[in-house]
């Protein structure tokens, strides 16, 4: 298992290298020039030339790109172009907000979700069923973007009992936490729990049909252990598949939801450093997030392993 | 009627028209809390907190750090300026009492407040606008340089006098650029022990009405009033939190629910959302015409727009009423020029072009017909009016393609004449030497297909030996040429409703509103 970690660890750097050079030639193909967006108000043509200059912005493409990476390579990931604060500060600040986000909208979408397709698979083709696939079905197709705003309308701005904007960190207390984070978890987990609840009902239909389900339930398990230990652990391998894929997605939703209910996260940091080509902050937070998604399927990838122990050969 | 007797006349039309727009959603001057565009000041509640949602981003607090005019909002409470604008756009004392320029313009000359020291207990004086400017003029990084090119040297004269030689015919726009950050005065103590950290940290390195005691980069500033500030009247809340919310939604709904006490829209869809929630009731609001209009700027070396029928065409198809009834709802007025009416440079008789469809559709049939291509900032409020323009001059048959260029980007793109046209909401200097200088006057590309048609005009009219007046009357003749050789096509002027909740005062008299971007100091909340 070690080795197939270490191997999977080996892939992942050239990914890591590829994805932030495409970011790197993309934000250099685009119009606009980070100097003129931190040169001030009405500058001359002369210092904009001075700023690219000192910035180094002159350079060729993959001398500049180079210079990053050996850079990132020691941990430094440089410092933000319009305000000099080191990019890893700069994450850092963000960070909980944003994992705080992804861990509770992955938390509700994994209970929920789970749960809900557990239900449609014992049920499996009576009123409960379908009730669960067709609101799983609804949910899908629903901009989570939308259901923000919805979520907002209805539980802050009539109802009062969630904060429409803002985020308190957990230091503040586990409510003041917590309730910053229900709506925006909530909009971001739908997609994602109705992926899972789908997948999941599906799986355990298909398991709960096969022979050492019946052996197990005629040996005279219980049915939570028939359930627990001999189907779900069968039935989880899709589940794990789709939950690692969404997780990427949940991460890349947060750009949307942080700005819906102005949470401080690493989202909202992602729009302004596009809007103001702060190149060294976009790239951070490229690594960075490339980085988590790279190692969560990587701990996807091992958990196969525990599910399913012939992968592990 | 005189030039000043019509200003005068403008003024008051001005006041007339702010006043009832500025009490929208109250039905009067004061809400049922005792809040509104203004209020007794023996009712304000001085230990008030005052949270403040703001579209404006901010990166660095260091004056001379700032890379955009928003970030203002958060250094006006630190920093005080050598001058200050008002509600109406005029430029008066702060930490300079007075100022004059030389009688052959060679230099300024400002005599300066005794009173003031900074809120680390450095004293102010006429060193440390040395410094200051200094810093500002050769700092490596500072966003000063060209807003302070116009000064040569600075030479201390007294304590509290200090002369700025200036550049041979530069510098009459100083007064008004020393109310921006330009103008912005941070302690000797901080430059010295600690300029790196500023932008990050200012701490107690202004001598303004407030300290930032919590900064959350690029989230929000939390400020408390400073104990022994020289103007007692300001500052009237005990503390601010100024906050940067991006999302127009999220501000209405902050407003709504309590989260915030105030905050600016801006926009045709949020403002007439905005404006539905204010006479429902839910809200209150204060709606303010803007200073900043949006305008048409075109290159007339690239493409079509070489063609001097083409950009007739374009003054002529361009159906101002329809956007502000179509696109705004009303909510905006047409501009004829950069400059609003009752600015002190405008030409209050200045008319923009009769609507002539038939004329446009036979001058680009004259030019062989046209393509141009028109760029608009990003989600900007001028992307949808570069959306109707395509439709309005695709009825006379110019084809419009549009672009979508970020905000730091376009107006730089602009210039360096990588663009055929942009419409921007465009920010005008506090003084139109300023503006000219950016857009047409120091070479850059967009300017240049136009060729000499200012001729001297320019330089003239910054003459800071000149009086105002004859300055204005210089500057009516360039915006006069300018509309006659369709440079720049002003097409509307929006308003912005700052929604707030009844205890909050004051908004419609902050210096700056017009321009997007106040300086919260006098904001208040009545008890």
């Amino acid at each position: 298992m070690t080795r197939y970690a270490l191997r999977r660890l080996a892939v992942a750097l050239p990914i890591l290298v590829a994805v932030t050079f495409c970011v790197f030639v993309l934000v250099d193909l685009a119009p606009g020039d980070p100097a003129a967006a931190i040169a001030g108000e009405h500058p001359t043509a002369e210092r904009i030339a001075e700023i690219r200059a000192s910035l180094g912005l002159d350079e060729p493409l993959l001398q500049r790109y180079g210079s990053w990476l050996l850079d990132a390579l020691q941990a430094n990931l440089g410092s933000s172009l319009a305000n000099g604060q080191a990019v890893t500060d700069a994450i850092g600040d963000r960070l909980p907000a944003t994992l705080s986000l992804v861990v509770v909208a992955m938390l509700i979408t994994l209970v929920v979700g789970l749960a809900a397709g557990l239900v449609a698979a014992l049920q499996h083709g009576r009123a409960a069923d379908r009730a669960i696939t067709a609101m799983a079905s609804a949910a899908i197709a629903l901009p989570p973007f939308w259901v923000a705003l919805v979520l907002v309308m209805l539980f802050s701005v009539q109802a009062r009992w969630l904060p429409a904007i803002g985020y308190q960190p957990l230091s503040a207390g586990l409510w003041p936490w917590l309730s910053h984070l229900i709506l925006p978890a909530a909009a971001l987990s739908l997609l994602p729990m109705a992926e899972v609840a789908l997948q999941f009902r599906q799986a355990m239909v298909t398991v709960l049909r096969q022979d050492y389900i019946t052996n197990a339930e005629a040996r005279g398990l219980t049915r939570p252990r028939v359930l627990g230990k001999h189907a779900a652990k069968n039935a989880a391998v899709p589940v794990t598949t789709v939950f690692a894929y969404r997780f990427a997605q949940v991460l890349g939703g947060t750009v949307a939801i942080e700005s819906v209910f102005d949470l401080p996260g690493i989202g909202r940091l992602a729009v302004t450093s596009v809007l103001n080509r702060d190149i060294p902050v976009l790239l951070g937070l490229v690594a960075f997030t490339t980085l988590i998604v790279l190692v969560i399927n990587l701990l996807v990838d091992i958990s196969y392993g525990y599910f399913n122990p012939k992968v592990r050969t | 009627m005189t030039r000043r007797a019509r200003r005068a006349a403008l003024a008051v039309a001005t006041v007339g028209l702010l006043m009832p727009l500025a009490a929208c959603g109250s039905g009067a001057t004061k809400d049922a809390d005792g809040g509104g565009p203004t209020a007794d000041p023996s009712t304000y509640d001085r230990e008030a907190t005052i949270r403040v949602g703001t579209p404006s981003p901010f990166s660095a607090l260091d004056p001379a750090k700032q890379a955009n005019i928003g970030e203002n909002t958060y250094t006006f409470l630190i920093y005080d300026s050598l001058t200050q604008m008002d509600a109406s756009y005029q430029v008066q004392p702060m930490l300079a009492t007075s100022w004059e320029f030389a009688a052959d313009g060679s230099s300024l000359t400002l005599k300066l407040r005794d009173d003031v020291t900074f809120n680390d207990g450095a004293p102010f004086d006429a060193e440390v606008v040395k410094t200051n400017i200094e810093r500002g003029k050769t700092m490596e990084g500072s966003s000063l340089v060209a807003a302070l090119a116009p000064i040569d040297q600075v030479v201390v004269e007294d304590p509290h006098t200090v002369r700025l030689d200036l550049v041979p015919g530069l510098g009459a726009d100083l007064p008004a650029t020393f109310a921006l950050n330009a103008g912005m005065m941070v302690s000797p103590k901080a430059l010295a022990e600690r300029a790196d950290e500023l932008a990050l940290d200012p701490g107690t390195a202004g001598s303004g009405p407030y300290v930032p005691v919590e900064v959350k980069t690029g989230e929000q500033v939390t400020f408390e009033r400073s104990d022994d500030y020289w103007n007692e009247d300001t500052a009237y809340a005990a503390t601010l939190v100024v906050r940067t919310v991006a999302d127009q939604a999220a501000r209405l709904n902050g407003v709504q629910t309590g989260a915030l006490d105030v905050a600016q829209i801006s926009g045709s869809a949020p403002v007439q959302e905005a404006l539905a929630l204010v006479e429902r009731g839910a809200v209150q609001g204060d709606k303010i015409a803007q200073i900043t209009p949006v305008v048409l700027m075109v290159n007339a070396e690239r493409g079509d727009l070489a063609k001097p029928e083409v950009r007739e065409a374009i003054g002529l198809a361009v159906n101002r009423t329809e956007i502000v009834e179509g696109l705004f709802s009303g909510n905006a007025s047409p501009a004829t020029q950069f400059y609003p009416e009752d600015y002190w440079a405008a030409d209050p008789d200045l008319a923009a072009p009769e609507l002539d469809i038939d004329a446009a559709k036979a001058l680009v049939e004259q030019a062989g017909g046209a393509e141009i291509t028109i760029a608009a900032a990003t989600g900007s409020t001028a992307e949808p009016v570069a959306q109707a323009l395509q439709t309005q001059l695709g009825a006379v048959g110019i084809e419009v393609d549009l672009q979508s260029i970020p905000f730091a980007q376009i107006d730089e793109m602009y210039r360096r004449g990588e663009l055929d046209a942009q419409v921007v909401n465009a920010s005008p200097a506090p003084d139109p030497a300023s503006t000219l200088t950016y857009y047409v006057t120091d070479g850059f590309a967009a300017a240049r297909g136009f060729g000499d048609v200012l001729g001297t005009l320019p330089a003239e009219a910054a003459d800071p030996t000149k009086s105002l007046d004859e300055r204005a009357a210089k500057y009516q003749e360039i915006w006069k040429v300018m509309a006659d050789n369709d440079m720049w096509t002003p097409i509307v002027r929006s308003e912005q409703v700052w929604v707030r909740s009844d205890k909050i005062a004051n908004v419609p008299n902050l210096p700056w509103v017009r321009s997007g971007f106040p300086s919260y100091r006098d904001i208040a909340m009545v008890k």
